[in-house]
């Protein structure tokens, strides 16, 4: 695949990210943090069950950690 | 880029040196049924594959396909070898040994990154992509959408969310908080607050007014209520005592124990864990073995015995797989139930060790009290077994149901206290839930995230697929126009199935009607005409490495009328591709050679293949004559039909392009004219005609006519003869070969070297070569 073509839909992923993260005002900012991190490792290849238990594990704690708000919710079906 | 050179020796057919050259042209390729036409295109597929052939993926052909790879009369100690050279002068060398083990070099070269499903084509691949799944026509246009990024992000995504329901135990906390909460409704009643009840039991036991209403008020408050009913408890008499250890024996739950055991232990009764742990590594060795398989075949499967197509293969494999591990999972049910039944007898052993219930313990059954007291707790966690399972049943539950019976003796202040501390305790349990309710909240806040992400990649996904299979489809449709025109079957179009993912279909309209799948209606022969169109729909989208495309014997379903728009499609839509094309079809080859440009075509043909050890040869000519030649030693009268044969074809081709009038043949006989039939008339214009130009003006081409009269001669007396009753010389039917190659030839021009039947001027009624130097004036016929 051409490098443009990877870049495009890193950015793709990127812009995804970033306004989901604005919309979810109730997740951990460590959690969107480590979101924008893994973006990078997300689209390189297909984690294996210790990489995706590792950071399930990570999210969970950074969650439960922090207070987040609990003023606005955005509700998903 | 193209490919200007593809050297072979000991390989598959070849000998000790096979070389194809294409310059920088496209390239047709005439040869009979084995003369080697494939061993090019296995070439090519074998470096693009890293060492393998698809259709010798089975059984026979060794672990790295070196029984099929290698020519069978490779001598000792000589190794396989495949050289390409691409128009950059840049040289891909392939060596491979004996045994199979080959060396790539250079090992990555652009080569190494076309991809094989968009380069070649077989004739029995054509309908491939029409009969695959949704989702396996997806996987094979992956990589022209070039999502390829944006679909491992989203299943990643699927895992991840699945891994933080699974590590946070949300279905499990639900669980008990639902529980919970149908204890409380029970308890307090519906919609119903435990304030109260809170607020009578402080005043009752710790004499406090009732507390505020904030949370950690609550946690203080129920605490001093559990802890003044302990003290309570501690304080009764040992007499009293007995009823609440009693009571607390009595709640055991190892009647419900024993049948969780027993249920999970019927679910797995007909497997062991050895077989299970035996089958899955079968089947992961299954799944890689799967795909060298070609399609078309069944494979037995070595799990479970049975016999699946190829196709299908892939999915069994993966739905055994899932099988096992849904036992894989009942046995780790089982496995917690025990441990949940061991716990249970733990409790009852402690419980029942008291002393205060020591008095009651006496009134059980001596076997049953014994057998409590001896059992091993930590050997049954390790092994229980049938047997050990109906003892517990035997001799433990019916110390429960004493329990439970002399409990209903208890009495009634007793009764209180026990019923005000499972109160309480409920009461404590509903407050420490609220830490439990956050919990869970906060995590399908972040599941809800998660999801949210997938379902934004999906969207993206199938917003960008949508774009790319709009234009591939547009390509598809055209195509299909320039085989099929006229037909009333029209649209086809590749879509994306609603509510699915990772899937792609095919839609055409059928004379008027929407059809969901092209295999509904299409005969074989237009399902392979549209195998054709989405093949070179796809590969004219792979635009990053613009690889040749290599065509093996793919018109071979399709009739003489849509065979011959199949020329006009390829230099319509791929005049800037380098195309190699491999026939058998002698007629198509020589229509090819009269309808392709002869700038960006060049035109081989391969003589009939002898034996293993002379291997893959050219003709040194560019016609098929050498079919005929290579038959002279052996079988002459054979030859001879051969020569005649090939002057049909090419007569009737000429003949058609230089407008000869025939008279009418009744019925079949109009159809099928022989040689001998195109030369009269010929022969007849030839003087009116046929004309060369001599310096600046055109002349009679004098000689034409008594080359034309030679060849037919002796058709007329040996070709026919031949035909009818085998009685031909050798020297015979090589004397008919030359002159039917030397009529042929009359019609090609000796400046520029093209067909009389190039070029024409049908104002002037006139068929030229590309010079103009030869011209046939069909207007004087």
């Amino acid at each position: 695949m051409k490098s443009t073509e990877k870049i495009n839909q890193r950015d793709s992923l990127q812009v995804i990210v970033d306004s989901e993260c604005k919309v979810f005002t109730d997740i951990a900012e460590k959690v969107l943090s480590e979101m924008t991190t893994l973006l990078n490792s997300l689209s390189t290849k297909e984690m294996t069950r210790t990489e995706v238990k590792t950071i399930a594990e990570r999210l969970i704690q950074y969650q439960t950690e922090e207070n987040t708000s609990e003023s606005k919710t955005h509700e998903v079906n | 880029m193209r490919l200007t050179k593809l050297k072979l020796r000991w390989f598959r057919g070849s000998s000790g040196e096979a070389q194809l050259s294409a310059g920088k042209k496209s390239l047709v390729v005439y040869g009979e049924n084995g003369s080697g036409k494939s061993s090019f295109v296995d070439a090519i597929e074998y470096v693009l594959n890293g060492g393998r052939i698809g259709h010798l993926a089975h059984e026979y052909s060794g672990r790295r396909q070196e029984k099929g790879i290698l020519n069978t009369h490779i001598p000792n100690g000589e190794t396989g070898a495949i050289q390409i050279t691409l128009e950059d002068e840049s040289e891909i060398t392939v060596s491979i040994s004996a045994n199979g083990n080959f060396s790539l070099d250079p090992e990555n070269s652009e080569i190494s990154q076309w991809g094989c499903k968009h380069t070649i084509l077989r004739q029995n691949e054509l309908a491939d992509f029409i009969t695959d799944t949704k989702g396996g026509k997806y996987s094979s246009l992956l990589p022209l959408l070039g999502l390829g990024d944006l679909e491992i992000a989203a299943e990643n995504l699927r895992q991840l969310e699945k891994a933080i329901s699974d590590e946070a135990g949300v279905s499990i906390k639900k669980n008990k908080l639902a529980n919970l909460k149908a204890q409380a409704e029970n308890e307090f009643g519906v919609g119903q607050e435990f304030d109260s009840k809170l607020n009578s039991l402080i005043k009752k036991y710790t004499g406090d007014k009732k507390t505020s209403e904030k949370q950690q008020n609550y946690r203080q408050s129920v605490t001093a209520v559990l802890n003044a009913l302990k003290d309570r408890i501690d304080k009764l008499s040992k007499e009293q005592r007995t009823h609440t250890t009693l009571n607390e024996i009595s709640k055991l739950a190892l009647k419900s124990g024993i049948e969780s055991v027993q249920n999970s232990a019927l679910t797995l009764s007909q497997f062991t864990e050895p077989l299970i742990n035996e089958r899955l590594g079968i089947l992961q060795e299954a799944e890689k073995f799967s795909r060298l398989l070609t399609l078309g075949d069944t494979v037995n499967c070595p799990a479970c015995g049975t016999n699946v197509p190829v196709d299908s293969f892939q999915e069994h494999v993966a739905s055994e797989q899932e099988k096992l591990k849904e036992v894989v999972g009942c046995y780790r049910d089982h496995k917690k139930n025990i441990q949940s039944l061991c716990d249970i007898l733990r409790d009852l052993q402690r419980l029942c060790a008291k002393d205060e219930v020591s008095d009651w313990g006496k009134s059980l059954k001596t076997k049953d009290a014994e057998y409590l007291s001896e059992i091993n707790i930590d050997d049954l966690r390790r092994n229980l077994t049938e047997e050990i399972l109906k003892r517990i049943e035997e001799h433990l539950v019916p110390i429960i149901n004493s329990a439970t019976e002399a409990a209903k003796s208890v009495p009634p202040e007793i009764q209180e206290l026990l019923d005000d501390q499972k109160c309480a305790g409920l009461i404590s349990e509903i407050i420490d839930s609220e830490q439990i309710t956050e919990y869970v909240s906060k995590i399908e806040r972040l599941i809800a995230f998660i999801a949210q992400l997938q379902k934004r990649v999906r969207e993206a996904i199938r917003a960008r697929s949508t774009a790319t299979i709009g234009a591939i489809s547009d390509d598809i449709a055209r195509m299909w126009g320039i085989l099929h025109p006229n037909e009333k079957i029209e649209d086809v179009h590749l879509y994306l199935p609603a509510n699915s993912d990772k899937a792609i279909e095919i839609g055409l309209k059928f004379y008027g009607l929407e059809q969901p799948s092209p295999r509904l209606t299409l005969s074989e022969g237009h399902r392979n005409s549209l195998g054709l169109c989405i093949f070179l729909s796809m590969a004219k989208h792979d635009v990053e490495y613009l690889t040749p495309i290599l065509l093996d014997d793919v018109v071979v379903s399709f009739d003489r009328g849509h065979r011959g728009m199949v020329a006009g499609l390829l230099e319509k839509e791929f005049a800037d591709r380098q195309i190699l094309l491999f026939t058998h079809d002698r007629e198509w080859f020589i229509e090819l050679k009269q309808l392709l440009d002869s700038s960006s075509w060049e035109f081989r043909a391969l003589m009939p293949w002898i034996d293993p050890t002379t291997g893959i040869r050219w003709s040194e000519k560019d016609s098929t004559f050498d079919d005929a030649r290579a038959l002279i030693e052996m079988d002459p009268a054979a030859a001879g039909n051969t020569a005649r044969k090939i002057m049909d074809i090419h007569l009737a081709l000429i003949a058609e392009k230089l407008a000869i009038k025939l008279p009418y043949l009744h019925r079949e006989r109009n159809d099928h004219r022989m040689a001998h039939d195109f030369f009269v008339r010929i022969i007849a214009d030839v003087e009116k005609c046929f004309e060369i130009k001599d310096r600046d003006t055109h002349k009679q081409f004098d000689s034409a006519k008594g080359v034309l009269q030679d060849a037919d001669g002796l058709l007329v007396a040996w070709g026919n003869r031949a035909s009818h009753s085998f009685d031909t010389t050798k020297s015979e039917a090589l004397k008919l070969i030359v002159a039917c190659e030397n009529a042929l030839n009359i019609f090609t021009c000796p400046s520029c070297h093209k067909l009389v039947t190039k070029n024409d001027d049908s104002g002037s009624k006139i068929r030229q070569c590309q010079c103009g130097t030869l011209r046939w004036r069909y207007g004087k016929s």
